[in-house]
């Protein structure tokens, strides 16, 4: 079994996907709204099209947790049940977009409006790759402790290109037990999103969760409750060391963004 | 020592460099390291490699929207 801070690395590594993810349907969205005000698209047509970026974002990363899951558990002709495609967290986000178009729809249509728009359908989006990640850790991690395996949950802030703010930092090094929610701090944020199982804490929230593993091998390891990096910079080396499951999923996603996009 | 860096014009041609620099790795003999990680980073901050760079420096110039800010 992987030690604690080899599981860490690994998630981290995955979660990247998502973090790509969210980029990319950032761009496309602001792709899809270029065509809609020169009216390349009508508005039906837009909110489709930012439905399918949002179920994208959401199950792409899913699949990449799912990989992540595969890979850690170490059980030799073991797999997780399907991606995730649809659940009520997904549901939501699509809602709050059908809601957020409709609204717009029935306003002025001003600048102010579609800064609002283009803004809160971003948001769905980018929450959408986060939590896609988070959910199928907790579906997917979920299947293993019904396995008999031992897992906890312990929250990373994200220092790498990015500057977390005061209460992913509060949050960064909390283990809880699986099935728990993590504590909402409130430093800065009275109330989260629906629940707080795993990140997003926030929009543009950039924490991952990284679900421990505990077996006999490393069952006296010390949690490790500071944050853990990944290096900047790769070396041929430590690209060859990713595992296999890792390095073809991340591959996978990174032909999918520029498929996505170009579409 | 050579130091190359990329530098692209959309987030799917720094996605593509990323994907030919990360299957290039796995494959190749060759030893060198890049900077950085993630699609997003690359688009706003180029892509750096340093070390026995030749081969896939010649990968990377291929991508549609790639140049070579410096060297």
């Amino acid at each position: 079994m992987a030690r604690y801070v080899r599981q860490i690395e690994l998630t981290k590594a995955a979660h990247m996907a998502s973090r790509a993810l969210a980029d990319a349907a950032t761009v496309s969205l602001e792709q899809l709204w270029g065509r809609y005000i020169s009216g390349d698209i009508v508005l039906a047509k837009y909110a489709s099209e930012v439905k399918s970026v949002v179920r994208f974002s959401y199950r792409e990363a899913a699949t990449v947790a799912r990989e992540l899951t595969m890979q850690l558990a170490e059980l030799p002709n073991w797999e997780p049940k399907e991606p995730l495609k649809d659940t009520d967290y997904l549901e939501s986000l699509i809602l709050d977009v059908e809601r957020n178009i409709a609204e717009f729809n029935e306003s002025s249509q001003d600048d102010k409006a579609q800064r609002k728009l283009k803004l809160r359908v971003e948001l769905s989006a980018v929450t959408a790759a986060e939590r896609g990640f988070t959910d199928a850790q907790l579906e997917h991690y979920g299947e293993l402790r019904s396995e008999g395996y031992t897992v906890r949950k312990l929250w990373q802030a994200n220092f790498a290109n990015n500057d977390p703010c005061i209460d992913c930092v509060k949050l960064s090094g909390t283990v809880v037990e699986f099935e728990e929610e993590f504590p909402v701090p409130t430093l800065r944020h009275s109330s989260v999103y629906r629940d707080l199982h795993g990140p997003p804490l926030h929009v543009r929230c950039r924490c991952v969760m990284v679900v421990l593993i505990t077996r006999v091998e490393n069952l006296f390891d010390r949690v490790p409750t500071e944050n853990i990096q990944l290096p900047t910079t790769m070396t041929t080396d430590s690209v060859k060391r990713l595992p296999k499951t890792i390095f073809d999923g991340i591959i996978k996603l990174l032909r999918a963004i520029a498929r996505r996009i170009l579409k | 020592m050579t130091r190359v860096r990329f530098m692209f014009d959309s987030i799917q041609s720094a996605a593509r460099a990323l994907e030919t620099v990360l299957l290039d790795a796995r494959q190749t003999e060759r030893r060198y390291s890049f900077a950085g990680v993630d699609a997003n980073q690359i688009l706003r901050s180029g892509l750096i490699i340093e070390g026995e760079v030749a081969e896939v420096s010649e990968k990377l110039q291929k991508i549609e929207g790639s140049v070579i800010f410096d060297e």
